[in-house]
């Protein structure tokens, strides 16, 4: 695939957007453009802004200039709902920390958003099955997070992220937290469902092995882009 | 240079002293969480503040209903001394004597007295004249203010006070009759009495009374020797011992000796404190405060719950830091010193709360019933609802010691835990491990059950203790915890697997599912608050529905005739009676009399009612109906009716028999039927007047009642001009009172009643907060996976909701048992009666759906008010 030649629709432009907390400028001016079914790893020193930058995308915190939009829609325009509906449908999480739900077991924590995305009761454990045999988690499928190791967590929060089949997945040092090994399986799981389901990706990393399953790699600091020109910037 | 060993832990040349690390790292711990987090602090105090507050302000609201009720019977009855009286007969030389033993060299003086009737013999004869005899010279020492002190003739200035006291024509009368006789002192009057007539000199006129007393207006005054002589007697009929009111402990002193009195006679002599012989329904009341005591009792426990709830939310919410810092190489006993700082600190926060909150609560259930009860109950009330030393040292006692109990557990686990348990979250379950046991709930509850079947205790007083009746009332409540605590995860899950639910409900159960031990313990104190609340509505309820038709039974004549408690006539004369009968209004005069009588070793009242024409006239609520006369063993002298209470005590009903000994010999009597009566807890046996006559020496009817003709105006002024030492009162008079009684009573358990609930619903409320709180992180999850904030107030609108229902299900469960406890066996083992069970259904839906709904609520709210507060971002931040 070619990522320097832009496809008519892009699924995800950020355009020149800025961010602080207070006094700090966290996010400054970034531009971004992300195709259909694109892998991108984002690297970058700690506290570069990357983590929030996700967060931008993916409608769960507000930029302060510029705009986001996804399939063309601006995040901005709507409202909180219209937000969370988005990724209910669209866009799915994978954080550094798994988030599973404690009080859930791994088959639930998957089931969850595809019972609010209004999936019928059948599909949903087909789909689930499906999800917990393609992570390999068939076996334990019943255990609750506290009682899974963190690969295993990190390959439910996996699965749950890809229940409702995203057009973009976003995933926050998703091996951050696993020994080598299990970080390849990890790794391996992501590549091969996202281009199994189409689903574009944004990756933070901090372990440049790793970006191996993706198109392109952007580097920050200071919450602007080092290096190579920003691919938005005609 | 020389060769240090490395050191082992520390690298610090002077490690600050074991106390200031502590107190440094406390400032850096709790009190930095304290300060961050200001409102889960906040709702910390508040939790520990309710459960103080409730407990301090239903304490009180209680004790000022029973001051108010102590003021009031004292009020109405204006005794300040201790009354011995016989069953039968009179007190002899030899009683008397041992009466003065009993009282020996005490601040307290003993007045024998001689009662009888006499009448005017001279222009206005047969006026009907009360005649009382007293040991002049012995009252002179007595320390008195009572209504005795003013018989006292006025300091005589003449030298010979002594003679005129013993001279046996002496007279002291009341103005009234000095006005009516045209008396004044120094003239001689003759009076009849016994058929005989006497030449008295009148002494002097008796003062006017004090305080309310007043000298019954046809009152004359005898020396004792006189009066028994005059009337025929061989000894005294009543002993009266006076206390100086103004000694501090004057009603103590009371107490002692009409225990020992009591003591002394035995069953043959009855000992009355003041206020003892009350108007009607005041046995009832005494019960109903028995049975608020015994519930507000309950409030206590729902205030150790709130404790445990909030200390338990205080340990699990840093137990991470617990672990961190055991890893960092802090000993358990230094962690556990350092949360015993924490919860001292949060646990006087609190304590001074609930202080503030208490006299808060207890002010406001007084204010919703001052007016009414300014009125009857005098100022006492207005006293007893301020704060006292005591709720101060109950209050400390409950917040601190109860914090400090509370926290223990939760915290022995967390300091004792190997820290990585502690910090691999999940699998370290801290908290209240007994409500983890819903298997030992089911046995207490069964326990409760078995234990029903133990008689009650008899107590020396008489009385009986129905140990029963609280075993399992404390078992059912406490196995009651367990069952609830343990039966929200079975009944989530189960909710939780029906996949046709709708997912936010679905999830509030799955939530629910993995309760925590706060679940736990919010469920727990909810069940109790509201299993409390419910039955005292339905207590309220049942006395209220017993009482207005009891009252509307016990009052059913049209005038109720009788000797007032203080002063006037000791009772009811046959001539009276007679004279009524005659009168063209009245169509029946039902006269009775009654007394106590020893009966196997306890004092029953037994009394004499003109049958059958009582059973013509009156309806009674019957537990037995009257069989037939016909039915009436020839070996028996006569029949008898007895009220509940007396079935209970001697455990004989309908067709048994009863021997009294009588003057006249042993006598038999068959019991014929079984009434309702809650006017006496201590056995009535009432039997037939003309029999009763032939036994006992009667000098008087006790009271009558009086059925007009339908539609005759009632000359009651007439009656009482006529007969001015008795008390003619309209039947709706009589029932008027007793039902205000009863309804201040009732306007106080529906306060506390109202008290509960509210300390329910904001227990509930703050427990929600608490929980959901802490849980945010798995909010900003669910926010992340696309729920919005109508989902997310859903699903915990459902946590809410269901955690509520179990309670309150539980809570209505435990209040009808407890109800049907305090109706059918602790007033019946202790009071021997039966109340009518009677469910307010109504009220008590509505007031589960309320709690429920406020479950659904606060969840709700929970979840608008964390939306504002973070805003939509990643679990990370
Ligand atoms: N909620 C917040 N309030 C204040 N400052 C914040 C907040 N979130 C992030 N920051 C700051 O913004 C900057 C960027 O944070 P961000 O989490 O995006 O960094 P990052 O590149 O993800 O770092 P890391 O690689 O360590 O995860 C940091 O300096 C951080 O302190
Ligand atoms: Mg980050």
């Amino acid at each position: 695939m070619d990522a320097s030649s832009p496809s008519p629709t892009p699924l995800l432009v950020a355009e020149g957007i800025s961010k602080h907390y207070d006094p700090q400028p966290v996010l400054r001016g970034l531009s971004l453009r992300l195709d259909p079914g694109e892998r991108l790893a984002l690297m970058g020193p700690s506290g570069s802004g990357k983590s929030t930058l996700l967060h931008c995308l993916g409608g769960i915190e507000t930029v302060d200039e510029g705009r986001i939009l996804f399939r063309g829609e601006d995040l901005a325009a709507l409202d909180e709902s219209a937000r969370a509906a988005l990724r209910r449908s669209a866009i799915g999480f994978v954080f550094q920390f798994f988030h599973l739900l404690p009080t859930l077991s791994a088959r639930e924590n998957i089931e969850l958003p595809l019972e609010f995305a209004g999936v019928s009761s059948r599909e949903r454990r087909e789909r689930v099955e499906d999800l917990l045999a393609a992570v390999g988690m068939t076996h334990r499928a019943a255990g609750t997070p506290s009682e899974l190791s963190g690969g295993e967590c990190q390959r439910i929060a996996l699965a749950r992220a890809l229940a409702i089949r995203p057009r973009l997945l976003l995933a926050d040092e998703p091996t951050g937290n696993l020994d080598t090994a299990s970080g390849e399986r990890v790794l391996d799981l992501l590549a091969e469902l996202c281009t199994s389901a189409g689903t574009a990706l944004v990756m933070v990393t901090h372990q440049p092995e790793t970006t191996r399953i993706c198109d392109r790699v952007l580097h920050m600091r200071d919450g602007q882009w080092i290096g190579e020109p920003t691919p938005a910037e005609e | 240079m020389r060769a240090r060993p490395l050191p082992h832990a520390s690298a610090s040349p002077a490690p600050p002293g074991p106390a200031r690390r502590l107190g440094a790292l406390w400032r850096k711990t709790s009190l930095r969480h304290a300060r961050n987090q200001p409102w889960q602090t906040l709702a910390l105090v508040a939790i520990l503040g309710l459960g103080v507050g409730g407990f301090l302000s239903i304490q009180m609201a209680n004790r000022a209903a029973v001051t108010g009720f102590e003021g009031f019977t004292d009020a109405v009855t204006g005794r300040s001394t201790v009354t011995v009286e016989k069953a039968v007969g009179a007190f002899s030389a030899g009683e008397l004597g041992r009466i003065r033993d009993t009282v020996g060299l005490r601040p307290a003086e003993v007045v024998p007295l001689v009662e009888g009737e006499a009448a005017t013999a001279g222009t206005d004869p047969g006026r009907p004249l009360r005649l009382l005899g007293v040991d002049l010279v012995g009252i002179q020492n007595a320390p008195v203010a009572d209504s005795s002190a003013d018989l006292l003739p006025p300091p005589g200035e003449e030298p010979g006070l002594w003679s005129i006291l013993r001279d046996r024509r002496s007279a002291w009368v009341a103005p009234e009759v000095a006005r009516r006789e045209g008396l004044s002192p120094g003239e001689t009057w003759t009076i009849r009495a016994r058929g005989e007539e006497h030449a008295l000199t009148v002494r002097g006129v008796l003062p006017p009374g004090e305080g309310g007393v007043s000298v019954p207006p046809n009152l004359v005054v005898l020396d004792l020797a006189a009066a028994r002589s005059l009337l025929d007697r061989g000894g005294v009929d009543r002993v009266e011992i006076l206390v100086d009111p103004e000694l501090p402990d004057a009603e103590a002193l009371r107490r002692i000796l009409a225990e020992e009195l009591a003591g002394v006679g035995g069953g043959a002599w009855q000992v009355l404190l003041p206020g003892q012989q009350q108007a009607a329904g005041a046995q009832m009341t005494a019960a109903f405060r028995l049975n608020l005591l015994i519930l507000s009792l309950i409030a206590l426990l729902v205030g150790l719950y709130l404790i445990a709830l909030g200390m338990d939310a205080a340990v699990v919410k840093r137990r991470r830091e617990i672990g961190i810092l055991r890893s960092l190489g802090l000993t358990a006993g230094e962690i556990r010193k350092l949360w015993a700082l924490d919860i001292a600190a949060l646990a006087l926060a609190g304590t001074a709360a609930g202080l503030v909150l208490g006299s808060l609560g207890s002010q406001l259930v007084v204010r919703a019933v001052a007016r009414t009860v300014n009125t009857l109950y005098l100022e006492t009330t207005a006293a007893s609802a301020q704060l006292q030393a005591g709720d101060v040292a109950m209050a400390l006692l409950l917040g601190l010691g109860g914090g400090l109990l509370a926290a223990w557990l939760p915290l022995r686990d967390a300091a004792s835990t190997p820290p990585a348990q502690v910090l691999s979250a999940g699998r370290f379950r801290p908290g209240l491990g007994l409500l983890r046991r819903p298997g030992l709930g089911l046995v207490l509850v069964v326990f409760g059950l078995a234990v029903l079947w133990l008689p009650p205790v008899p107590l020396p007083a008489g009385s009986r203790f129905p140990v029963a009746g609280y075993a399992a009332a404390f078992a059912w409540l406490i196995g009651g915890t367990l069952l609830v605590a343990g039966i929200v995860r079975p009944v989530a899950r189960a909710l939780a697997g029906r996949r046709s639910l709708p997912p936010a409900l679905r999830h509030g159960f799955q939530r629910l599912r993995a309760a925590s031990s706060r679940h736990r313990l919010a469920v727990a104190g909810l069940f109790v608050a509201t299993g409390m609340a419910l039955s005292m509505g339905i207590m309220v309820g049942s006395f209220e529905s017993t009482v207005v038709r009891w009252l509307n039974v016990r009052f059913q004549a049209d005038v109720y005739l009788s000797a007032p408690d203080a002063g006037g006539q000791p009772g009811v004369p046959f001539a009276t009676v007679e004279w009524l009968e005659a009168q063209p209004e009245v169509r029946a005069v039902l006269p009775s009399a009654r007394f106590p009588v020893p009966l196997e070793g306890r004092t029953v009242l037994l009394a004499g009612a003109r049958y059958p024409d009582l059973l013509e006239e009156e309806e009674f609520l019957w537990i037995e109906e009257p069989l037939p006369l016909s039915a009436q063993p020839a070996d028996a002298d006569s029949f008898a009716v007895v009220n509940e209470t007396f079935r209970y005590r001697f455990g004989k009903g309908q067709g048994d028999r009863v021997t009294l000994t009588t003057p006249a010999g042993p006598r038999t009597l068959w019991i014929r039927a079984v009434k309702a009566d809650y006017g006496n807890d201590r056995g009535l046996l009432e039997t037939d007047l003309r029999a009763l006559r032939s036994w006992f020496d009667i000098p008087f009817y006790t009271n009558a009642v009086i059925h007009t003709e339908p539609g005759a105006p009632i000359p009651l002024e007439t009656w009482r001009a006529r007969e001015t030492g008795l008390q003619f009162l309209r039947q709706g008079e009589l029932r008027a009172t007793a039902l205000r009684i009863f309804g201040e009573t009732f306007t106080i358990a529906q306060a506390i009643q109202v008290l509960g609930l509210g300390v329910a619903f904001a227990g509930l409320a703050l427990a929600l907060l608490t929980i959901i709180r802490e849980d945010a992180a798995s909010l900003r999850t669910l926010r992340c996976l696309g729920l919005d904030e109508r989902r997310i107030a859903k699903v915990l609108a459902t946590e809410g909701a269901g955690l509520a229902a179990v309670a309150v299900l539980g809570g209505l469960v435990l209040s009808l048992a407890l109800a049907a406890l305090l109706i059918f066996v602790i007033n019946r083992q202790s009071f021997g009666w039966t109340l009518l069970y009677r469910l307010p259904a109504t009220e008590m839906a509505l007031q589960a759906v309320a709690i429920v709904a406020t479950g659904a609520l606060v969840g709700w709210l929970c979840a608008r008010s964390t939306r504002a507060r973070d805003r939509p971002s990643s679990p990370d931040s």
